[in-house]
């Protein structure tokens, strides 16, 4: 065991720390400006949203905790069988919209966090659907399924549980 | 069940692949399964000046990630580990292999390999870099957090006013290895916690397990090196408090461990990141170890870590964690103090 070790003073390391950032940084900053001007955080309108499920149980629409069940904190109905989500994908219309009111976060970020929620076992596997239109059918055909839509969409979803959020 | 688990878990990829006629992205999960796949490369420049550590880029491991619905109540997941031989002796690696029932909207039951609740990074991370918010683990996960565990889980959530948690595992202990319940039922997880606002959840939990001959585990550090076969009762806890919301993430891990006689080890990891922009996020950490002298299995010693980085999302699939960091490993003769530029590339999807 070398018991003489020397320990580098800091001041040194740091030295050699900003010579390495600022050698290597040019391509750090390429980086990291790609990825600022990737983003592009649109300014949508602001339009209401409505929460849909087609679940048989008898429950209270105003009972669902909606939040809950978007952000993947709650992952069964109240019978026990699991809650199949439809979240809008990266082309369809409430992406941005959706992920900001209940993440406060852009689309990517939801997604992601999505990701995490399902790999630590968490949650169920989301379904991702490129339009509202296509979300609504996924809801209409998936038992046990919910999602989140424009309002303007309420009137032709009798079959459905509806709350607006 | 050494072999039995990767034949196990090849046919839960086989079936995933042939449940996905659907997808057109590996992404988008099909009725009944969902595969993801997630990989990192490693980048480490580093100085000291009478040590010069090596500079290098490696492969990390590689993740093949499945979960599978079987029906209403029961579902499987799995988690397999590739890497080449060059870095790691194991190929091929069971992760986590699980069968879950959910016996209604709050409890559930999990069997199976899986990863030990005891802190929020083990629980929530897992293998997956990409979503590690510093490039390392922490310091604890070198010798203390028992990563997994082979056994029977039960598992509550949402219970009151404040989302309180619980798990509960029954397991085979540290020393089988995946020979589940070689040595019967060993170690005993106890993990609870609040989530009392959607951004924030703290948690607890006490592990102890029963060490089998720890003079030959692969764990043993610098303490009694003896030819006798003693086996070692051992408690571990550890306390988490990690908070996310649009502008700040925050992660505290601590934990203390013990076995027999006075000693007291324990570690302390916080990170902080500020949300600068949505894809950028400036972040420091400190990470501490301090393993008692009179330890008589961890290789005592104290080890430091600190840091300043960046995390950037540079597309939807890929991430890139650069930190500036100062290691002082006083508990690794082989590995003095140095300060490193290093960065991490990571994919999900």
């Amino acid at each position: 065991m070398n018991r003489n070790r020397v320990i580098q003073p800091l001041d040194s390391s740091f030295r050699w720390g900003f010579k390495a950032v600022l050698k290597y940084g040019i391509w750090l900053m390429v980086w990291l400006s790609g990825a600022a001007l990737a983003d592009n955080k649109e300014g949508e309108q602001v339009t209401n949203l409505i929460f849909i499920a087609n679940h048989n149980s008898a429950i209270e629409p105003d009972l669902l905790d909606v939040q809950a069940i978007i952000r993947g904190d709650q992952s069964n109905w109240s019978n026990g069988n699991p809650i199949v989500l439809v979240l809008p994908g990266r082309k369809a219309e409430t992406y941005e919209r959706l992920s900001l009111q209940m993440f406060g976060e852009s689309g990517m970020m939801m997604q992601r966090r999505w990701l995490k929620l399902v790999f630590s076992g968490r949650g169920n596997p989301p379904r991702y659907a490129d339009s509202e239109q296509e979300i609504i059918d996924l809801v209409l055909n998936t038992p046990d399924s919910a999602a989140v839509i424009r309002a303007q969409y309420a009137s032709k979803l009798a079959t459905l549980i509806v709350r607006e959020i | 069940m050494r072999l039995f688990l990767p034949k196990l878990t090849l046919l839960v990829i086989v079936i995933s692949f042939a449940g996905l006629p659907k997808a057109y992205s590996i992404e988008l999960p099909t009725d009944n399964w969902n595969l993801n796949i997630f990989s990192y490369v490693n980048g480490h420049l580093a100085h000291s000046g009478n040590y010069e550590p090596d500079d290098y880029l490696e492969l990390g491991e590689s993740s093949i990630f499945v979960f599978g619905r079987l029906s209403n109540r029961l579902s499987v997941l799995t988690e397999v580990s590739l890497l080449p031989k060059k870095y790691r002796e194991d190929t091929v690696k069971v992760e986590r292999l699980t069968l879950r029932w959910d016996l209604n909207e709050k409890h559930r039951l999990t069997l199976g390999k899986m990863h030990t609740p005891v802190n929020y990074w083990n629980d929530s991370f897992h293998h997956g870099r990409y979503f590690f918010p510093t490039i390392d683990r922490p310091l604890a996960f070198q010798k203390f957090v028992p990563v997994h565990e082979i056994g029977l889980r039960f598992s509550g959530s949402r219970l009151g006013k404040y989302n309180f948690f619980y798990d509960v595992v029954i397991g085979s202990g540290q020393s089988a290895g995946d020979h589940a319940f070689s040595h019967g039922l060993k170690s005993t997880t106890l993990a609870i916690g609040i989530r009392p606002t959607e951004n924030l959840e703290i948690r607890s939990s006490l592990y102890q397990d029963e060490i089998i001959n720890h003079q030959n585990d692969p764990k043993h550090g610098f303490g009694d090196q003896t030819n006798g076969s003693e086996d070692l009762d051992w408690q571990l806890w550890s306390g988490s408090v990690y908070f996310e919301n649009d502008k700040i993430q925050l992660l505290t891990e601590l934990s203390a461990s013990k076995n027999k006689g006075g000693n007291l080890n324990y570690t302390s990891y916080i990170f902080a990141g500020w949300k600068w922009l949505p894809r950028l996020m400036p972040f420091v950490f400190v990470d501490f170890e301090r393993v008692d002298p009179k330890e008589t299995h961890f290789s005592p010693g104290i080890q430091r870590r600190y840091g300043a980085g960046i995390k950037t999302a540079v597309s939807n699939r890929t991430d890139l964690k650069v930190d500036l960091s100062t290691h002082d490993l006083s508990g690794d003769e082989s590995k003095p103090s140095y300060t490193a530029l290093r960065f991490q590339f990571s994919v999900g999807f």
